[in-house]
């Protein structure tokens, strides 16, 4: 295939992307700018992607893998992205939870939560009150340190956040139900590595007011184990990480409505 | 269910207290369970002799609470506890 090839590291994982359509590779560069861009001859076979242009749309194949069809770049972007986003969480080596995770200064928050929880909304939310980004889907700790990696991916979002933040969705995906967001188009930056864990604030939806309330350390570890991407491949180790932190670490739940006014709460407390 | 001791707990879980309360971590079932203040109470007074009403005096008495305000909650933890396979003899 003649076209474009590129490669990041992302967390433990190299990625390499191949496409024959320049506006595809442009758009995935700029999305993926927050990671480190890399030689892409060195990475597997396995985790490299391959786009092509086909009559009616796109085809996007993973290594020796069947292609799938998508008749819109849009479309092709938006499962690229969660393909990408499923093999570094994957092969993440620490302890990964569903989390939305922010930093204020030196202090790091995460949010935690199922998908459709909300997460990536409130995340954004918080970039937007002046948050420093570390995730909108991972709260990714080494064993080793219980440092913090960030995985500052573009952050997915439903027309209806983009809405409820006072956000354009951009053009390219206005048909799209959502659409990816770099921190950078938020005006935040992205945290430093090496960052740990300072407050756990689990999401509760629900029409009113914003309430941030404490929650018991204890309870707020079981439920960060069980929000655990991975934590089944070192359970041991992930309990003890996970209450080891929770020693320190506060635990809260925020009940919200409006996202922004619950960016705001947190930052009022954390700041 | 008051006549025979409850438990005893399983040596090979793990317990960790965060802020007061106990996690416990069952290796074998790689199981997690946070307890609350009154689990956490109730879970470190179970030795394999005491029997339900004894763990309700205990209890009680250390927290000054009348015994039968108390028994429901008791019963209720326990039962969880061997749902959850965290007492030996149900593992």
């Amino acid at each position: 295939m003649t076209g474009t090839q590129s490669a990041w590291r992302i967390l433990d994982d190299s990625i390499s992307l191949s496409s024959d359509d320049q506006h595809t590779s442009e758009m995935v560069s700029t999305l993926l700018t927050s990671f480190a861009e890399i030689d892409p001859v060195g990475v597997s076979p396995d985790n490299t992607f391959f786009v092509a242009t086909r009559v009616g749309g796109f085809e996007l194949r993973r290594g020796d893998q069947l292609a799938e069809a998508h008749p819109s770049r849009p479309e092709l972007i938006l499962r690229l992205l969660a393909e990408i986003n499923r093999s570094v969480v994957d092969s993440y080596l620490g302890f990964a939870a569903h989390a939305g995770v922010v930093a204020l200064k030196d202090r790091v928050i995460a949010i935690p939560g199922v998908s459709g929880a909300g997460k990536s909304t409130i995340t954004a939310a918080c970039l937007a009150a002046g948050f420093d980004y570390l995730s909108d889907e991972a709260l990714c700790i080494e064993f080793d340190g219980q440092t913090i990696d960030p995985y500052p991916r573009p952050l997915q979002l439903h027309k209806a956040a983009f809405l409820a933040l006072g956000l354009d969705v951009p053009i390219e995906f206005a048909e799209s139900t959502e659409a990816p967001i770099t921190p950078h188009d938020l005006g935040a930056r992205t945290a430093s590595p090496g960052l740990r864990l300072a407050e756990v604030v689990f999401l509760d939806r629900r029409p009113g007011r914003t309430h941030l309330q404490a929650m018991p350390r204890g309870e707020a570890a079981g439920s960060l184990l069980s929000l655990s991407f991975n934590h089944y491949k070192r359970p041991a180790a992930s309990f003890e990480l996970v209450t080891e932190i929770m020693q320190t670490a506060r635990g809260w739940v925020i009940s919200l409505e409006d996202p922004l006014e619950g960016a705001r709460r947190l930052q009022s407390e954390f700041a | 269910m008051s006549a025979s001791p409850v438990g005893p707990t399983s040596k090979s879980i793990v317990v960790t207290e965060i802020d007061g309360d106990l996690a416990l971590y069952d290796p074998r079932r790689e199981r997690v369970l946070t307890l609350n203040h009154t689990a956490s109470a109730i879970w470190r007074l179970i030795d394999g002799t005491r029997t339900l009403d004894e763990l309700v005096d205990h209890l009680a008495d250390a927290f000054d609470l009348d015994p039968d305000s108390i028994r429901e909650e008791v019963e209720t933890t326990v039962d969880r506890f061997t749902k959850e396979g965290f007492l030996l003899s149900d593992l």
